[in-house]
């Protein structure tokens, strides 16, 4: 029995060697083989400019290149301007550009209508700290330029005598608060102040009106003279006081841009 | 025992033998150790060299580019339109064995995923950085006629992010989308082949 087996083992044997080896027809070996995976990504940045009305809480915010996120300046600021003679208002600047980009902005100053409440008034609008607040006192950060519009009489001694044709002065106003160097910080928070103060409305002034009678008796005139006189304040209506909006137009640039 | 019953036995220790398989072939390497032989086996081989990473910035305005060695590195940057670079990994290919011929392939089992405005190329370096194949980043390339021995390769590629595409623009809410530039999972290859220089 054993020395069958013996006899029959090596035929098999070598069949299955020589299927292994893929010797003679019929199975083949598969040729060899290897491989590597190599994987590799980057994100990209981004950049934007929001500009909010210091109180309100609602942030304008650009969606493009093209955009102009502006403040609008109008019935509330001209009831606190009646009422006191004067308004400030702050206005946040949000500024970011990622990685090797810059960014820069400017203001576009609006024409004021000269028979608005603000379009009476001398505005100035002017940078300051992130953290200062916009009072009627408020200075300029150090350094900074004004623009000033100046109304058509400014005195405010209560008769409209029109002086020079109102408009802005300095109205280049702007800033770069990203640079264009990935190592420098990618966002900045600004701030603008907007004050304003009452001049002389066209329709204020003041009225003096004198009545003279003349009376003849027996030959003689007799004359009596009265005259009274009142001040003419404006009929204003701050409600009615248009939009003036501050627009924020900004660019991108590269490093050497 | 009658000569019947002996191949019935045989047969059955046949059917055995050639079932068994693998316990047959090792009862056969046993008693045939020094009758058949010795076999050498060859070497096919491709692997990413551990240091062979790198990336540098080679955007043209850029006066301190930044570079690394680390896919994590080259991840981590923040790119900008009118950023580029170039992203490179080593590997080597090791070929053993008579009658040997390798080819080498460059392929992708999940494809580029560039944004618009976002293009790519590579080229695969041979030996003494000879530009052995080049093609726009997604389309395969071969060489072929790696001859028995080592290699050293470089994949190269070189990414860039137009000047004039768009800015993407933050929404300042925390929840702006992430865009990625994803080169897809390249696969170096190398496999032996049958034709070719010294084959029929």
């Amino acid at each position: 029995m054993s020395a069958t087996i013996a006899r029959r083992a090596p035929l098999v044997g070598v069949a299955a060697l020589a299927v292994a080896l893929g010797i003679g027809g019929g199975t083949a070996l598969a040729l060899w083989d290897d491989d590597e995976v190599l994987t590799a990504s980057i994100g990209s940045g981004m950049v934007g400019l929001a500009v909010e009305k210091l109180g309100t809480h609602e942030a304008q915010v650009a969606d493009g290149p093209g955009a102009r996120p502006g403040v609008t300046l109008g019935p509330a600021e001209a009831e606190r301007l009646l009422a006191d003679g004067e308004v400030a208002v702050g206005i946040r600047v949000d500024a970011r550009a990622d990685g090797n980009k810059g960014l820069r902005y400017g203001l576009e100053l609006p024409v004021l209508d000269g028979a608005s409440l603000l379009g009476n008034s001398t505005v100035r609008v002017f940078r300051v700290a992130p953290d200062t607040a916009c009072t009627p006192e408020t200075e300029p950060l150090p350094g900074t330029p004004v623009a000033t519009w100046t109304p058509a009489d400014a005195d405010g001694d209560g008769t409209y005598v029109p002086g020079t044709d109102p408009g802005w002065d300095g109205t280049g106003l702007g800033s770069v608060p990203v640079a264009a160097h990935y190592d420098a910080p990618w966002t900045a928070v600004e701030r603008w102040c907007v004050v304003a103060e009452l001049g002389d409305m066209p329709d204020e002034g003041s009225y003096t009106n004198t009545a003279t009678v003349a009376v003849e008796v027996d030959g003689a005139t007799y004359t009596g003279r009265d005259s009274w006189y009142t001040d003419v304040t404006t009929a204003a209506d701050p409600a009615g006081e248009p939009a003036h909006t501050i627009r924020f137009s900004h660019t991108t640039f590269r490093p050497g841009e | 025992m009658t000569a019947t019953s002996r191949i019935a036995v045989a047969g059955a220790a046949l059917v055995v033998a050639i079932g068994a398989g693998a316990a047959t072939y090792s009862l056969w390497a046993g008693d045939s150790a020094g009758s058949a032989g010795v076999i050498t086996a060859g070497d096919l081989d491709i692997a990413l060299r551990p240091d062979g990473f790198a990336w540098e910035e080679t955007s043209p305005d850029v006066g301190a580019p930044r570079s690394g060695t680390a896919p994590e590195s080259f991840a981590a940057f923040v790119a900008m339109s009118g950023d580029s670079f170039t992203v490179s990994q080593e590997f080597t290919t090791t070929l053993e064995g008579d009658n040997l011929l390798g080819r080498l392939t460059v392929g992708w089992a999940a494809p580029p995923d560039l944004p618009a405005g976002v293009s790519a190329t590579y080229r695969v370096l041979g030996a003494g950085n000879q530009v052995q194949a080049a093609a726009r980043l997604g389309e395969p390339v071969e060489v072929r006629d790696l001859p028995v021995g080592t290699g050293t390769w470089t994949v190269e590629v070189d990414l860039d992010l137009a000047e004039d595409r768009p800015d993407r623009y933050t929404t300042f809410s925390g929840a702006d989308p992430v865009e990625l530039s994803d080169l897809g999972d390249i696969v170096v290859s190398v496999e032996q082949v049958r034709t070719g220089t010294g084959f029929e």
